[in-house]
């Protein structure tokens, strides 16, 4: 015991306080639930053949939209990835946009779009209509994970195939299950973030298992039983990874550059051609139909509105930014100690178990996190905590830190085992190891992690507005209390204030990194 | 420099968590933060007892600060809790959440709009109206009662928000204590097989008529005021007039148990319940004053020409438990 808690202490010291500050509160209230007598059979006595067909629409909605956005993200991925289509860069910066609107208010400007050019809200306000949007929210996502593991691949085989047998069989037989991996963890991602979701399905009026859960939270105030069936999405969740990590543990994820090798681009005018009508179409759909329809609501109201949005919003963007930069910090320095182990060696059972941990953090609604955060911190000894930002930033990062880890693994599982060897054959310590060598090559995955924390953080809403303090004012809970009464054109033109100020920030951070990343071996190495 | 740069943010971080000011009070609220913000602005600045205010969103049904509440019980943060309805009033007097305060301001408010035992006092109102589109039904088309809702001529034309959560549930729960049990599941019924549409919130229906989606639908006072305000081929009725009286729902204010400042939670509650407030309740968000004689805008609704519907805020509230199972079944059979 004694010389694994001496190796990488600091690892083990970041990991005991996440523990302690994060992980024990959701165990306390589990453990509370499920082990009080009778809450048991309660919450099993919940589920009738109801419950069970709202699991089985859940399943069913997260399994489409898994499918359909790790299609078409492997599509966008493919052509803004691996082909010569003009404008790759701003293409892919652009199809990022619904990652910086809140699921709540893309499914109002997909409800108000379908109903100003159809006439009807029939087909939006189905299970179809679920699908679409969180395709739309969604593929971003996938397109990221298949993209990158696109343009890690080692060039020699792709080589190989195109001299013996031509591009179209190279890319079926060689390309596509090279980055198989990849696929199925975008898959996994998507399927849990669909799962948990609960404000599409409600605002378009759909019925899952999440809006039951809501429903037994917000109707019933029935704390006990809606914990309880939260579980069964955790047990969910925990299965998927299981099956995950026995058959393609060893699958690429996100990062923000290319590590693997210099992939070369698949050209053709033909393929262009196919390239730009398929992003173009789907830069219209997941973007500019919803943008268009935001601008012109917010627009309808005159410059007067827009003026109004930012006075109401402004005031509160520092102390958010703020906290999402802290919150993204948090996240960061998290998920790497959870993945953290020696470059080019298996996840070690610590990594696995850390794995799961912050998998039930991430995979729980975040009312209930919300709750268990007030049931542990909210005594007078720990006042210090539940009174002040810092219960934020525990939050923030219980519910992200899984992404992280996930990124750092995956980074650290591309690195070359030599450059390691070889520094321990020069004796050099573990400590300059970790700070010449191993951090300067995680770089990437690290500035990945820490702007998909802060992005996340910014627009965080469910745990945060359990536990904000009393007369902190943050952007995500400053326009949902105000759009509750205020005319469409104000919240229209409120989204846009939050998507911009959201926008404007990621791109500083990322022009800030790019700097720091130019600087880091790796860029030396493209 | 980066490290104390590090160290100055932590340290912040922990101390503002510290740094409680003991002229301060706690107020979580269910109003709309557009309406509530400015009157406890206007108390800060009158009293010079510094605010620290936890509003609520429509995207958690405006329930999140109440479920906040009941996961504090043990420790609780909060002072006063100023509720948009008597629904979740009620739901934290039956918790034990709540403590009794009988403010000397609240003397000629009806006593129907005070609990008997002191825990929570009403203030500005607002009435469950029918909100319809001008361009969609004409003058002498507009329902007078809710009972005219399931005649053929409404068919797929009415909306309600999901009796489920906020001022619906409380509607309902209201029309089974007028009504009785029998007739008013007849009547809901009836609206369902006439096509009735369920909006996700009051929000919801306002939008939907405005939009020209549905020709009329069942919303609160302040929801159609603003619809009004944003489009003027809307208009208003309060329903069964000469019938069963609309629903009135005022704002209630409660003193939280074992709250951590309590002489200025009943400072804030006594400003709340002054005529004053309730004034600008109604001059912002047409809210209708209990206080007798209390000076509203033009075209503000007054309760003195309005029939409410008699019914007993707490035996509704009880009602409403007792048929919460039979609402969720008729939800799901949508």
């Amino acid at each position: 015991m004694g010389p694994l808690v001496l190796k990488y202490p600091v690892q083990k010291l970041i990991l005991l306080l996440f523990l302690a500050l994060a992980v024990v509160p959701v165990l306390n209230i589990l453990f509370h639930i499920f082990f009080t007598p009778g809450v048991f059979r309660t919450t099993l006595a919940s589920f009738n053949l109801y419950t069970w067909r709202l699991l089985g629409q859940s399943l069913l909605l997260a399994t489409a939209v898994a499918l359909l956005a790790t299609l078409s993200g492997t599509a966008l991925g493919f052509f803004l990835f691996r082909s010569d289509l003009p404008g790759r860069t701003l293409l892919r910066t652009l199809l990022l946009i619904p990652l910086f609107l809140s699921p709540y208010l893309l499914a109002v400007a997909w409800k108000d779009l379908f109903f100003l050019s159809t006439g009807t809200t029939a087909f939006i306000t189905s299970p179809a209509g679920v699908v679409l949007v969180l395709t739309t929210l969604y593929t971003p996502l996938a397109m990221l994970i298949a993209g990158t593991a696109l343009a890690a691949i080692d060039i020699s085989y792709e080589e190989s195939g195109w001299l013996l047998a031509g591009r179209r069989n190279t890319l079926l037989h060689i390309t596509l299950p090279l980055i198989r991996p990849a696929l199925f963890s975008a898959f996994v991602m998507v399927f849990i973030f669909t799962l948990s979701e609960f404000s599409v399905p409600a605002v378009l009026g759909v019925k899952v298992f999440t809006t039951e859960i809501f429903t037994r939270f917000s109707a019933f105030y029935d704390h006990t039983t809606a914990i309880g069936q939260s579980a069964v999405l955790v047990g969910i969740c925990f299965l998927l990874l299981a099956f995950e990590a026995r058959y393609l543990s060893e699958a690429p994820f996100l990062s923000l550059g290319r590590r693997g090798g210099h992939a070369g681009l698949y050209r053709g005018r033909g393929l262009r051609r196919v390239g730009l009508f398929f992003v173009l179409f789907w830069l219209g759909m997941s973007v500019v139909l919803p943008f268009a329809v935001l601008t012109g609501q917010a627009f309808h109201g005159g410059m007067a509105v827009m003026a109004r949005a930012l006075a109401l919003l402004l005031p509160a963007a520092p102390s958010s930014l703020l906290l999402a930069a802290g919150g993204g910090m948090l996240i960061l320095i998290t998920g790497a100690a959870a993945a953290w182990r020696r470059p080019g060696t298996p996840p070690s059972p610590l990594n696995r178990g850390f794995d799961l941990l912050l998998l039930l953090l991430f995979a729980l609604p975040a009312t209930v996190l919300g709750i268990a955060l007030i049931h542990f911190y909210n005594r007078p000894s720990l006042a210090f905590l539940y009174g002040g930002p810092a219960i934020i930033l525990v939050g923030y990062t219980a519910r992200y830190a899984f992404l992280a880890a996930r990124l750092t693994g995956n980074a650290l599982r591309q690195l070359p085992a030599s450059f390691d060897e070889a520094a321990r054959l020069a004796a050099i310590p573990p400590l300059r190891r970790l700070l010449h060598i191993h951090l300067p090559l995680l770089l990437p995955a690290l500035a990945a992690s820490f702007l998909l924390g802060f992005i996340l953080s910014l627009g965080e809403l469910g745990t945060t507005l359990m536990v904000y303090p009393p007369g902190t004012t943050l952007l995500p809970v400053k326009l949902y209390t105000l759009m509750a009464n205020a005319p469409q054109p104000l919240t229209s033109a409120m989204t846009l204030v939050v998507m911009s100020i959201t926008f404007a920030a990621t791109t500083l951070a990322y022009l800030l990194l790019s700097r720091l990343l130019k600087r880091s071996p790796y860029a030396a190495s493209r | 420099m980066r490290k104390w740069f590090l160290f100055f943010v932590m340290v912040s971080l922990l101390a503002t968590g510290c740094s409680r000011n003991s002229n301060e009070v706690v107020v979580y609220t269910s109003v709309d933060q557009v309406f509530s913000e400015p009157v406890l602005k206007e108390f800060e600045k009158e009293t010079g007892i510094k605010v620290n205010a936890v509003f609520d969103t429509e995207e958690t049904k405006s329930t999140g600060v109440l479920n906040r509440l009941i996961a504090e019980k043990n420790h609780p943060q909060c002072d006063v809790f100023w509720s948009g309805d008597p629904v979740r009033t009620l739901v934290l007097k039956r918790k034990g959440i709540t403590q009794p305060y009988r403010s000397p301001e609240a003397q000629d408010i009806p006593a129907v709009y005070k609990d008997p035992d002191g825990h929570w006092t009403g203030f500005s109102a607002r009435a469950r109206v029918l909100l319809y589109n001008k361009e969609l039904l004409e003058d002498e088309a507009v329902p007078n009662s809710i009972f005219d809702l399931t005649k053929p001529q409404y068919r797929g034309k009415v909306a309600l928000a999901n009796p489920l959560f906020g001022t619906t549930t409380f509607h309902i729960a209201a029309l089974f204590s007028v009504l009785g049990d029998e007739r008013a599941k007849a009547l809901l019924d009836s609206l369902k097989a006439n096509g009735l549409v369920l909006a996700t919130s009051n929000g919801d229906v306002r939008k939907r008529v405005v939009q020209g989606e549905m020709a009329c639908g069942i919303t609160d006072t302040d929801d159609a005021f603003e619809a009004m305000k944003e489009a003027p081929h809307v208009g208003i009725v309060f329903l069964d007039q000469q019938g069963i009286g609309t629903l009135i729902i005022p704002n209630t204010v409660n003193l939280i148990k074992e709250c951590p400042h309590p002489d200025n939670g009943k400072k804030l509650i006594d400003y709340l319940l002054r005529r004053k407030t309730e004034a600008a309740l109604a001059a912002s968000c047409a809210q209708m004053p209990l206080h007798k004689g209390v000076k509203v805008p033009e075209g503000i609704p007054s309760l003195d020409h309005i029939v409410p519907m008699k019914i007993n805020y707490d035996s509704t509230a009880a009602k409403l438990e007792e048929i919460q199972d039979y609402l969720k079944a008729w939800v799901r059979s949508f």
